[in-house]
């Protein structure tokens, strides 16, 4: 009897310790915040420098060296590059990346060799936006274009027409290097 | 690491068949390798010798053993399950290892010495196809009962649906090629 | 996964007699911790046999694995547990980093150190957030979820990612972190100590929360080792195995911390309150070990140079390490010549507490059942993988 009437108590009294802690909080400010229209600051503002939102690409910066897509573990990215009139190097034609499978993990980030000098907004060509809001109605909506069709098209063609020159006037070369080897044979042996 | 190779040298010793050997013995993790027949009395004396009480099993892990051949094709050459005990007293570890054929790989079970030895075992036998003779509820584990194949495997090909649900689907990225 | 079939003709079973009768808890049951399926045959409310099925959440890790090169893998093992995902990345790059005979630097040591411990503690919270909840407490949760936000927030600085951080490299870690983080994790572990003592009151000292786990699922040390228990399940039935003690990596034999041991504080060594009160003291132990890698963390490299091409040499090897959900073992054979693992097989925590289940079930109250369930922290993604 005594042990119950004990237990009964102890209860009780513990019980109410806790009640009085969740009481404490009534008259505490709540940590929660409404979300979004109730914050003094939008929120990627109060973000860490790294934070890693949505997948940018910064389509000048770009080399398109295709590092980012070799390193991605799940084939996120989708790019090619190709020549362009009165540019040296290479340029983008299409980069795609869909954002529904990608993981955050960084990775191609830390591939990419193209850097922003600027010392304020630092970043490679690829980057993270400290933007995290990227649902979408379809699956399709999660994927991103970063050159549009059109231009992408644009672009390719063009690639492919340099391309076509270059490979004709490599052949012309090649041609008159062979002419150029068999005039050469008979003096050095022909091993260019 | 603490993998001890003079327990193992001292199970080798022990063992009444002498067909067993200690490879990796300079790296970090020295292995008996022993007969698929032997694994019982290995088993047993490391649970229940004294000198060894490993009453801990950390791990059973199983592979495929295979060997590309120069046109590319596979070797099948059987299949190895790797355990790994821990001793109760001190947590030195030992790694045992056992060699199966590639046809009907079947290995005795260690279930009724180590309570956790029969999910073990289900994970090696589901993924890998191992059997393990008188288990007291060889089931699959990960797969549903009725997946054909043994995904671990190195040959394993999946199928292509499974009971009218594809296991593939659609790349989005195709929709918008424009190549 | 089990259809019905197989059922009766896999699994012994006596017919159902008029006493006794099947239940399902689970797949999608609040006190699974994920997608769990238990099949309990009850008589009343006690259980007469009891079948674990898992599986709904395998996601072919391993398989994976062997697909992908080494580096490659690492955002992989942030899902093997995403609770605890330092610490997954951190065994995963241990094991090879030991292989391939990388250097780490000293500062990206502590720096995973803090990531590792920072997420124990994160993930001991939600243990005990989540066992509170199970008996019936809904408010400690919450508190422990609030604590772990501020934690959050901590690994958002260090890492850039709330979960599955992806933080650790190959002799490495993926990025430094400002000085002002070491203040603002100075300042959350003075406040979670205090935040402990609260917690304690709020639920530690209740009563009903005490009847409810005291002397419910006793484990005892030679059971738990048979069921090859790690981590707090194992210390909590007495044995005092930690690998950060018995099998030192990073700097943790510097460190000066106690390997809390269950006692059977209110009970017998072994219970559920033991498990949870041995998280609860970890938790404090973690902060001390915080705070000693604060006082000597260093400027200086985060990451060592590696090669571009990683191959480890041909055998294999069983490497593990402390995740808060016990031994994380990876087991990485590699054939000497490709940059991809030829096999890793992941051995958690969680799948071998999950093994101890049809065994303890039997003759316990379905109310036990999720009692003792949740007192050993089972997340479900790491029992399938
Ligand atoms: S963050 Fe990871 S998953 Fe996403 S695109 Fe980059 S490499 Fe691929
Ligand atoms: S790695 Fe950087 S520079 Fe290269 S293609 Fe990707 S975004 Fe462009």
């Amino acid at each position: 009897m005594i042990i119950y009437l004990k237990n009964i108590w102890e209860t009780y009294a513990t019980v109410f310790e806790g009640m009085a802690i969740t009481f404490s909080y009534l008259l505490q400010r709540p940590i929660t915040v409404q979300y979004p229209d109730r914050m003094k600051e939008s929120v990627p503002e109060t973000l860490p420098e790294k934070y890693r939102g949505r997948l940018m690409v910064d389509t000048e910066l770009c080399t398109a060296c295709g590092l980012c897509a070799k390193a991605c573990p799940i084939d996120v990215i989708e790019m090619k590059g190709g020549r362009a009139e009165g540019k040296k190097g290479l340029r983008l034609i299409y980069f795609n990346i869909y954002h529904g499978k990608c993981m955050y993990c960084n990775l191609c980030v830390e591939a990419c060799p193209a850097e922003d000098g600027e010392e304020d907004e630092h970043h490679t060509a690829i980057y993270f936006k400290k933007n995290f809001e990227g649902s979408s109605y379809t699956l399709n909506g999660l994927v991103e274009q970063f050159i549009p069709p059109d231009e992408a098209r644009r672009r390719l063609k063009e690639s492919e027409e340099i391309a076509a020159k270059r490979a004709a006037a490599a052949a012309e070369t090649t041609k008159n290097s062979e002419a150029k080897q068999e005039s050469d044979k008979p003096k050095d042996g022909g091993d260019v | 690491m603490n993998f001890a190779l003079p327990l193992l040298e001292k199970l080798k010793q022990e063992m009444t068949s002498k067909t067993s050997e200690i490879i990796q013995a300079d790296s970090k993790m020295p292995i008996l390798k022993i007969e698929a027949k032997d694994i019982r009395e290995a088993v047993k004396k490391l649970h229940d010798d004294p000198a060894f009480d490993m009453k801990y099993l950390n791990c059973i892990s199983g592979l495929h053993l295979t060997q590309t051949k120069e046109d590319g094709t596979l070797d099948l050459l059987g299949f190895e399950v790797l355990y790994v005990f821990s001793s109760a007293r001190d947590f030195s570890t030992i790694a045992v290892r056992v060699d199966l054929p590639e046809k009907n790989p079947a290995i005795d079970t260690i279930d009724d010495l180590y309570g956790s030895a029969n999910w073990f075992e289900r994970e090696v036998y589901d993924l890998l196809g191992v059997n393990f003779i008188n288990s007291s509820d060889l089931r699959r584990i990960m797969l549903p009962q009725d997946w054909e194949g043994h995904p671990l495997r190195k040959d394993y090909k999946e199928q292509a649906s499974y009971n009218g649900m594809p296991t593939t689907r659609p790349n989005e990225m195709e929709s918008i090629r424009i190549e | 996964m089990i259809t019905e079939n197989d059922l009766q003709s896999r699994v012994e079973i006596t017919p159902i007699n008029g006493s006794e009768i099947e239940i399902n808890m689970g797949p999608h049951h609040p006190s699974t911790h994920g997608v769990i399926r238990f099949i309990l045959f009850l008589d009343g409310e006690i259980v007469v046999r009891a079948v674990a099925d898992v599986g709904y959440l395998h996601r072919s890790i391993e398989k994976i694995a062997e697909n992908l090169p080494y580096p490659m893998f690492m955002p992989y093992t942030d899902r093997v547990d995403y609770v605890a995902a330092i610490n997954c990345n951190l065994g995963y790059a241990l094991a090879v980093e030991s292989l391939a005979g990388l250097e780490v630097p000293e500062r990206a040591t502590w720096l995973r150190m803090i990531g590792a411990e920072l997420n124990r503690i994160n993930s001991h919270l939600i243990a005990v957030g989540a066992l509170a909840m199970d008996v019936g407490a809904t408010t400690p949760f919450v508190h422990a979820i609030r604590e772990r936000e501020y934690i959050l927030d901590l690994l958002e600085i260090l890492t850039g990612t709330r979960m599955n951080n992806n933080y650790v490299r190959f002799g490495g870690v993926c990025q430094d972190v400002p000085e002002d983080f070491f203040k603002k994790t100075e300042k959350f572990l003075d406040h979670f100590v205090l935040f402990l003592g609260e917690f304690n009151r709020l639920l530690t000292t209740n009563k009903i929360f005490l009847e409810r786990l005291i002397n419910v699922g006793i484990l005892t040390g030679d059971q738990a080792l048979g069921f090859s228990f790690s981590g707090p399940n194992l210390r909590a039935s007495g044995v005092g195995h930690d690998l950060r003690r018995i099998d030192p990596y990073c700097f943790y034999s510097d460190m000066e911390f106690s390997v809390p041991v269950g006692s059977g504080v209110k009970g017998t060594t072994g219970d559920s309150f033991d498990r949870f009160i041995v998280r609860i003291d970890e938790m404090l132990e973690s902060v001390k070990i915080l705070r000693q890698i604060m006082s000597k963390i260093k400027e200086g490299p985060i990451q060592s140079k590696i090669p571009r091409k990683i191959v480890l040499p041909a055998g294999e090897s069983y490497h593990r390490s402390e995740a808060p959900r016990g031994e994380l073992g990876f087991h990485i054979v590699s054939d000497g010549k490709s940059n991809m693992p030829y096999r890793i097989k992941i051995r958690t925590g969680s799948f071998a507490a999950m093994t101890s289940l049809s065994e303890l079930f039997k003759g316990m109250m379905v109310a036990d059942v999720v009692a003792y369930f949740a007192s050993l922290d089972v997340v479900a993604p790491e029992v399938d993988r």
